[in-house]
């Protein structure tokens, strides 16, 4: 069986399923793919973002600029393609992944400090919303939406890797390289800090 | 100590940002091809390194051992003291004879220089 047979069945396993984190068949196949891409196949490198460009995009989304959200993701991929030779395989390919987000987020949010970057403009905040959206929902999503700006970029992070994204909090520990104690007390400071948030907007919970 | 409780108030929170939180934009339509381009062109710059990555950690022992070979050489050749012919040796015993007069006892007066007088600046 040649290569590029065995990649598109290894892939066909493991299509990402309906939101949850990485399995191990996954993770098994994100290195397969890996090896394939140092071997000079960027075609499995299309798999590899087709794959994990969804999640990327949602974290850089809560954490970076959203007006320059694909040029961002453009950065995230290109930079996990030069880094694939040091790439040691002890993590996942995806925690790994996700490292590289956020040291995009964060130099953009640097960036953003220093004045080198325009301020995202008012309608490229919010540039999808669904044909007939329900007032409510949308009146939510803002407030989701702001709380979320409110908190500490520490904070947002862990609630965005964790509680949307769904990443375990000990693949947290290793994305942003910080003790697992550290994520647990942040998580419960970040939501305390949240939960005030929508309480003072009138939403009990 | 801080205590992190996982109850009934967490989940509802976490439901709630779920349920609600913002919409991502959807991707332009060729950052894929965009992003794969970019890739084919820094293809030729990434190999080498693969390369490098893959090379077996043997070239750490073979390089060892070669440099130790030449240290052995070369270490030999000099520590080794060379083989003097016969002849060698006659001609150094004959020079010997005839010029160890007066290597030895007092040396002739104004062969040796002496200072009288303290140095000055």
């Amino acid at each position: 069986m040649d290569g590029g047979l065995l990649s598109v069945l290894v892939v066909s396993t493991n299509i990402f399923n309906g939101g949850q984190f990485n399995s191990t068949s996954e993770s098994e196949s994100d290195h397969y793919l890996v090896q394939q891409c140092l071997r000079g196949n960027s075609q499995s490198f299309r798999q590899l973002y087709r794959r994990h460009q969804q999640r990327v995009r949602s974290i850089l989304y809560q954490l970076s600029d959203p007006s320059s959200l694909d040029d961002l993701v453009q950065e995230v991929f290109l930079r996990a393609w030069k880094g694939l030779p040091k790439f040691r395989g002890t993590a996942k390919f995806s925690t790994w992944l996700y490292r590289i987000a956020w040291n995009v987020a964060s130099d953009q949010r640097q960036a953003i400090a220093q004045g080198r970057t325009q301020l995202r403009t008012l309608t490229e905040k919010t540039p999808t919303q669904q044909d007939a959206p329900d007032l409510m929902d949308l009146h939510y999503q803002d407030l989701v939406q702001r709380g979320l700006e409110s908190l500490s970029f520490d904070h947002r992070t862990i609630l965005v890797l964790h509680d949307l994204e769904e990443v375990p909090q000990k693949e947290v520990a290793q994305i942003l390289e910080i003790p697992l104690g550290t994520v647990k007390s942040r998580l419960f400071h970040a939501r305390a800090a949240m939960r005030q948030f929508l309480q003072q907007q009138g939403v009990q919970l | 100590m801080t205590q992190f409780p996982h109850d009934d108030k967490d989940k509802d929170l976490v439901h709630f940002l779920r349920q609600h939180r913002p919409e991502v934009p959807p991707a332009s339509a060729d950052l894929e091809q965009q992003i794969l381009r970019d890739v084919e062109m820094l293809h030729p710059t990434s190999l080498p390194l693969q390369i490098r990555r893959r090379r077996s950690p043997l070239w750490l022992v073979q390089s060892v051992v070669a440099a130790g070979l030449v240290a052995a050489i070369v270490g030999y050749r000099a520590l080794i003291p060379v083989q003097t012919s016969p002849a060698e040796l006659a001609k150094l015993e004959t020079f010997m004879e005839n010029n160890w007069h007066g290597t030895i006892g007092d040396p002739p007066d104004g062969d040796v220089f002496s200072i009288t007088e303290p140095l000055t600046n």
